[in-house]
């Protein structure tokens, strides 16, 4: 085969001998040059940084895999493929349409710290009005169809940091027709980049189940998905658990009474 | 206010103007998304995470877009973007998970710490000593120093990170055979300077 016939990715002269030698002689873990931010890697990609800062970028990407990789995954972002596969379920959906609607209902960002106060009391107002009213609307209504739906919403508000006097439990009602309940922990006095993890304690105090990466929204709230068989009947409560170093810290308590609806 | 039916199919920005539904849109590029966090070093949870959040502002910008075909484009650069304010919200050690090994660097092996190199007996490389072996080492270093940034970014991608013709070529933005050249070049250069070393040594 000449060079001329071979496929253009494949080496006409390979020596790994010569490239084990460039590799102890110039490989290693750390690039020379700080990583390039995520925003000047896409502006590279799309030929959009000017000459001096282009050059830059490839000197960096030379002996970076890391960004050498962002950058090929920008090339082929339309048909990158997750390890599993891994389509979009239902569940994802539902997911993403409740989390929209959460987020238009905060506060645009850059709104004026007395703006935020303000629209913070009467967001608050508003969410235990709402959780109240929705209880009593349950509470009198026929239970809901199940319209394609397996997934029962609750949303919870904190009664308290840990230690203080725990306040009424909230209700989450199961339909039967639910197989998971999303909870939607309500908590607006965090502090990034804490991590954080949510346990569901029964009334005998035992951690019966817990998330350890609960992530919080961009709307400020945390989501997490509760299966049926995890929320028995009875108080329980839910904990949000901070722990990012040092030893885990309860930031937040939401005394909960399940109860399992019966079908009608 | 006309009340939003949850359990509608299209979601909460359904086809505005004529454009594709969120649910179009989330459906077709929700793959591409998570396994671009996934590619970054992120968890399972955190990438599904990060994922919804691109999709939570595409819904917003959604009815904006005026050219499907730059559709991708733009879901890219909202991805990027999440991407940058997780870096920064979670900076210490989202930077030490950037370091992780990618399939890639995998795929090309991870660097011979220096001094444990073995280029085998009797072969053109194969040290009489180690004292030699550090000699090469630095003689590479000088030769690859020595030449010009292009063919050293081209020899570095291929020979020490693995990277193909094509890979390359994406990533310094110039022509395949352009590649092909520099680290053929190179590699003889170096070639030419071992060999060199190796007659003065045998001497």
């Amino acid at each position: 085969m000449t060079s001329d016939q071979r496929p253009p990715d494949r080496d006409p002269e390979p020596d790994p001998r010569l490239d084990e030698l460039l590799r102890a002689a110039h490989g290693g873990p750390t690039p020379p040059t700080p990583h390039p931010s995520p925003d000047v890697l896409l502006a590279y990609h799309t030929r959009s940084l000017a000459a001096d800062e282009e050059e830059e970028v490839r000197e960096h990407l030379a002996t970076c895999a890391t960004c050498a990789r962002a950058v090929l995954d920008f090339e082929d972002f339309a048909d990158l493929e997750p390890p599993e596969d891994r389509a979009p379920t239902e569940l994802d959906r539902r997911r993403l349409w409740r989390r929209i609607e959460a987020a238009e209902r905060t506060p645009a960002p850059g709104a004026s710290p007395a703006t935020v106060r303000w629209l913070g009391a009467l967001a608050a107002a508003l969410l235990v009005t709402v959780v109240g009213l929705s209880v009593w609307v349950i509470r009198l209504q026929p239970e809901p169809s199940p319209v394609r739906s397996e997934l029962a919403l609750a949303t919870l508000v904190p009664a308290g940091t840990a230690g203080t006097v725990r306040g009424q439990a909230q209700s989450v009602l199961v339909p039967p027709w639910a197989e998971s309940v999303v909870l939607v922990l309500s908590h607006g006095g965090l502090e990034r980049p804490d991590r954080y993890r949510i346990e569901l304690v029964d009334d005998a105090g035992r951690v019966a189940w817990s998330e350890p990466e609960a992530r919080r929204g961009e709307d400020g709230t945390f989501t997490v998905e509760v299966e049926r068989a995890a929320l028995p009947p009875g108080e329980h409560t839910v904990r949000l658990v901070a722990v990012d170093g040092g030893s885990p810290t309860t930031v937040a308590e939401y005394p909960v009474r399940v109860e399992h609806t019966a079908p009608r | 206010m006309e009340r939003r039916d949850e359990t509608r199919e299209d979601g909460p920005e359904e086809g505005r103007g004529g454009g594709p539904t969120l649910r179009q849109v989330f459906d077709r590029y929700y793959r591409p998304v998570l396994a671009f966090f996934l590619r970054r070093g992120f968890s399972k949870a955190e990438s599904e995470d990060l994922a919804q959040e691109t999709f939570i502002r595409v819904s917003r910008g959604l009815e904006d877009l005026r050219s499907e075909e730059a559709l991708g484009g733009w879901i890219l650069r909202i991805a990027a973007n999440v991407w940058k304010n997780e870096l920064r919200h979670w900076s210490t050690k989202k930077r030490d998970a950037l370091e992780v090994s990618y399939e890639g660097r995998r795929e090309a092996g991870e660097p011979l710490p220096e001094g444990s190199v073995s280029f085998g007996a009797g072969g053109m490389y194969s040290p009489q000593s180690k004292a030699l072996d550090a000699e090469r080492l630095s003689l590479v270093r000088g030769e690859i120093e020595a030449m010009g940034p292009k063919m050293r970014r081209c020899l570095l991608l291929h020979a020490v990170q693995g990277y193909k013709y094509r890979e390359i070529a994406t990533l310094l933005q110039v022509s395949i055979q352009t590649v092909k050249s520099h680290i053929h070049q190179g590699r003889r250069k170096l070639r030419d300077a071992l060999e060199e070393k190796l007659t003065e040594g045998t001497r």
